[in-house]
């Protein structure tokens, strides 16, 4: 480990119970968790909280890339996976690790866990994700908003046609995108519901209402607040000392 | 996972430290092999280029790059290689895998991370390594070295010839 690994290390490790966590919100389209991340959010800011967000697929480096491509739909499922993966690892650099270790909460609409279930839904190994994703920094809290199939389709039809990746046609290969969207979206739920038990999300019954969800949110929240630094994320800390010139800027005292 | 590679074309990777020497040296090797022409050129799938053209002011990682890579590398295997092969052709590759490896290697990225990432990609029939022919660092527009030399603001070309000379000696690839 490097001097600069380790001073990393140590100032989050030094915040002790008041470090910031990352907390993600997971789930499947239609699962109302973007609401419910914007509710927590504003509640965590009220508590006295300092809150970063960061949402899926959002970098302005590789965002406009990934969104050209999608509009032509012009990638197929590694290129996908590649890019999302790229644009991740970017903003994990950027927005979430130095939130992190500068001691803030991180909220993230969407981790880790959203490639890990759509790509597999796609067809791509789940041992060859986590290995285009690691090193993982794995999040301190993982809320799962779980919907039936006919739910997440019901409340996206009720605003908008899916798109071409979003309905999963590029794998379904089913022209009607609602049609296309059941049977791709009941596949990532699938993987969603294997990956819960796996990673022990907390899942949260998203057909509840709004105000009770959140109500549950805020008491989860405040029964794991203060838990310690899992020492498995030292690996992403130290990878991302070693190649990221923007580590040593965030170092108290540098 | 790795995509298989028709039995009728050939596949040749050629690795070349400078980007404005692709086009005359992967004609050199298609002569040589007498093959049909068929040239796989860096980025495109014009990733690169694209945010090259973003000025966001942020700079991607090397890990971010070689995911960058691979993405392109799966996009030329896609409409360029793997069709060219199908048509009983012989495809140059410039650059291909080793060109990634090299640049994971040389940025202390894990050579079992690199390995699994371009796990979906063939290998070459035969592997060639050119140095570079120019004095001055082209654009970052140029090749992947000039774009991660531009990005990591250092000309990695040194690093690049060394790390090519030891495959080279380890009977990896072929000088051109």
């Amino acid at each position: 480990m490097t001097d600069l690994a380790k001073r990393l290390c140590d100032q989050i490790r030094k915040q002790g119970k008041n470090r910031g966590l990352l907390i993600a919100f997971e789930g499947p389209d239609g699962s109302g968790k973007t609401t419910q991340r914007k509710l927590f959010k504003d509640w965590l800011i009220g508590e006295g909280y300092d809150v970063t967000t960061t949402k899926w697929n959002s970098s302005k480096l590789i965002k406009p890339i990934i969104k050209a491509r999608k509009n032509a739909r012009s990638i197929n499922q590694e290129e996908f996976c590649l890019l999302h993966a790229a644009d991740f690892r970017h903003r994990l650099e950027n927005e979430v690790i130095p939130a992190l270790v500068q001691g803030k909460m991180v909220v993230a609409d969407r981790f880790l866990f959203t490639a890990l279930a759509r790509d597999a839904a796609r067809g791509l190994e789940l041992d060859w994700l986590l290995h285009i994703y690691s090193p993982l920094y794995w999040p301190d809290i993982v809320f799962y908003f779980s919907v039936s199939p006919e739910t997440s389709g019901k409340r996206i039809a009720a605003t908008r046609s899916p798109k071409y990746y979003e309905s999963g046609q590029d794998v379904t290969r089913i022209d009607d995108p609602f049609q296309s969207y059941h049977q791709f979206i009941s596949r990532v739920i699938q993987e969603y519901e294997a990956l819960a038990v796996i990673f022990k999300f907390i899942k949260i019954d998203a057909e509840a209402p709004i105000y009770d969800q959140h109500i549950t949110l805020r008491r989860l929240f405040q029964k794991s607040r203060e838990r310690p630094w899992p020492e498995w994320n030292e690996e992403a800390i130290c990878d991302w000392a070693r190649t990221a010139p923007q580590a040593c800027e965030v170092v108290v005292g540098h | 996972m790795a995509t298989s590679v028709p039995s009728t074309g050939q596949l040749f990777s050629l690795d070349v430290i400078d980007g404005r020497d692709v086009v005359p040296a992967a004609k050199k090797v298609l002569k040589q092999h007498r093959g049909q022409n068929g040239i796989s050129t860096w980025d495109s799938s014009s990733i690169f280029f694209e945010m090259h053209g973003l000025e966001v002011g942020e700079h991607p990682s090397p890990r971010t790059l070689v995911l960058l890579y691979a993405a392109d590398i799966f996009f030329r295997l896609r409409w360029q290689i793997l069709p060219a092969l199908e048509q009983g052709k012989c495809v140059v590759a410039v650059p291909y895998l080793e060109t990634g490896f090299a640049f994971g290697a040389l940025a202390g990225l894990p050579k079992r991370w690199l390995t699994e990432v371009f796990r979906f990609a063939p290998k070459a029939a035969v592997s060639y390594r050119l140095n570079g022919s120019s004095a001055k660092l082209g654009p970052p527009t140029a090749g992947f070295i000039e774009f991660c030399s531009n990005t990591l603001n250092e000309d990695l070309r040194p690093k690049f010839a060394d790390y090519f000379d030891d495959l080279e000696r380890r009977g990896r690839c072929r000088s051109l």
